[in-house]
């Protein structure tokens, strides 16, 4: 009996295990952006290197609180770092898309006024 | 009784929740990310990310609910400041698809330009080769009425080259005549080339009676034939000069061989030498040839002199 009661005590765990992703999953998730912010040159665009730096710390607090045994404001800073990595990807890739496109539109002007 | 009780208050636990909302001011994420999101619905957002900014209002509303459930709690906080940085996102994202659009326009323009410009530069080329063809055109006359120049050169040069040929010819034709004629006085007189010009020498005693001026008859064939070669000769001038001996006075001498000269001039132009060509001058015994002592001597120096001038002399 009290074995069956342990088996189902581990069934149980397992299958909440199964159900919700794990930290590790969740690390990895942030992790992903931060990388791709980092690998896009997001520490050369100021607004960008902001968010990036607000990811990395929400990232190693919600380390720290996990390790604290605070899962559930470890999970949340983790969900506010992959929030913050997402803009600063998207703020690192805007920079040189704009600078590009600025960069065309003033070499069509001078084009155009050249060609008067 | 009870129940409906636990009906009422179940119906008004979100009425109960939103009073005690009213006295909790919203966190500054969520102020922030509700002003946020005000701003990104007039921008660009709303028409070029609408499913961004859809999602953004999803997690906006996710917000705005976590508040009212719950105004104070730290999850709320993170909820909140998750939106903001959604709504941030589709911001983010909208531009970025603006810069996309910018450039693609630009490139378009760009090519648009270029292409303006290379059929500029065509038409330029265009014009540039109908200018050569016409300078060609020009150049290729220009040869032409040169060529037809230079033809009618050739012509004149040939003209002028026949006519110098036939000009010398004429000129041997008449030197020969000349030489003919010269033979043909030697017979009759004597005839000698001096830097005056040709002298034609006749004996006094040929032509003229002892102390007169009239011809005699044997003079007259002789001085036919002279006429004859005078007319023949190329002569601006014939100058017939009378001479006498040394005998009797200076004066009669000048006076006898000016009227001698002047008999054979009238008869020369009587002969058809024209007159205006022909002078007569007397220089009586002033220029002799020979001795005045002698019988011969003064033979000689009795004559008259035919000097013929030619042309250009």
């Amino acid at each position: 009996m009290q074995k069956r009661m342990l088996a189902l005590a581990m069934f149980v765990a397992l299958a909440r295990c199964a159900a919700t992703p794990v930290f590790s999953e969740k690390l990895a998730s942030t992790e992903a952006p931060i990388r791709a912010a980092t690998e896009l040159g997001a520490t050369r665009v100021p607004e960008a290197a902001l968010q990036l730096r607000l990811a990395q710390d929400e990232m190693e607090m919600a380390k720290q609180f996990l390790k604290d045994g605070n899962k559930q404001r470890a999970d949340w800073l983790l969900l506010r770092a992959q929030a913050d990595a997402e803009l600063a990807v998207a703020l690192a890739r805007e920079a040189p898309l704009e600078t590009d496109a600025k960069s065309a539109t003033e070499q069509v002007k001078a084009l155009q006024q050249s060609n008067q | 009784m009870f129940r409906a009780m636990r009906s009422f208050s179940l119906a008004a636990l979100p009425t109960l929740f939103g009073l005690a909302c009213a006295t909790v001011d919203p966190p500054k994420e969520l102020v922030e990310a509700r002003a946020e999101y005000e701003r990104a619905s007039a921008g660009p957002a709303a028409k070029v990310n609408p499913a961004g900014l859809y999602e953004a209002k999803k997690a906006l509303t996710k917000a705005n609910n976590a508040f009212e459930q719950d105004p104070k709690s730290d999850d709320t906080r993170d909820i909140a400041y998750i939106a903001l940085r959604r709504i941030q996102l589709a911001t983010a994202q909208a531009r970025i698809e603006l810069a996309g659009e910018e450039k693609a326009r630009a490139d378009r323009e760009r090519a648009k330009v270029e292409g303006e410009q290379q059929r500029t530069k065509q038409k330029l080329t265009e014009a540039e080769l109908a200018e050569i063809r016409r300078k060609l055109t020009e150049s290729e006359e220009q040869r032409r009425s040169e060529a037809e120049k230079l033809a009618r050169y050739n012509e004149q040069l040939q003209s002028t080259s026949q006519q110098l040929q036939a000009e010398r010819q004429a000129r041997l034709d008449a030197e020969k005549k000349a030489d003919e004629a010269v033979a043909n006085l030697a017979k009759i007189a004597l005839v000698k080339q001096e830097t005056r010009g040709l002298v034609i020498t006749l004996s006094g005693g040929v032509l003229f009676a002892s102390t007169k001026d009239t011809l005699l008859p044997n003079a007259r064939p002789k001085l036919d034939e002279i006429a004859a070669a005078l007319q023949k000769a190329e002569a601006d001038q014939f100058v017939v000069e009378g001479h006498t001996d040394a005998r009797g006075s200076e004066a009669t001498n000048q006076d006898l061989s000016y009227r001698r000269a002047q008999t054979v001039r009238d008869y020369l132009v009587n002969r058809g030498v024209p007159a205006e060509k022909i002078k007569a001058v007397g220089y009586g015994r002033s220029r002799p040839v020979a001795d005045n002592t002698t019988a011969e001597g003064r033979a000689n120096n009795r004559r008259v002199e035919i000097i013929v001038q030619p042309k250009g002399s």
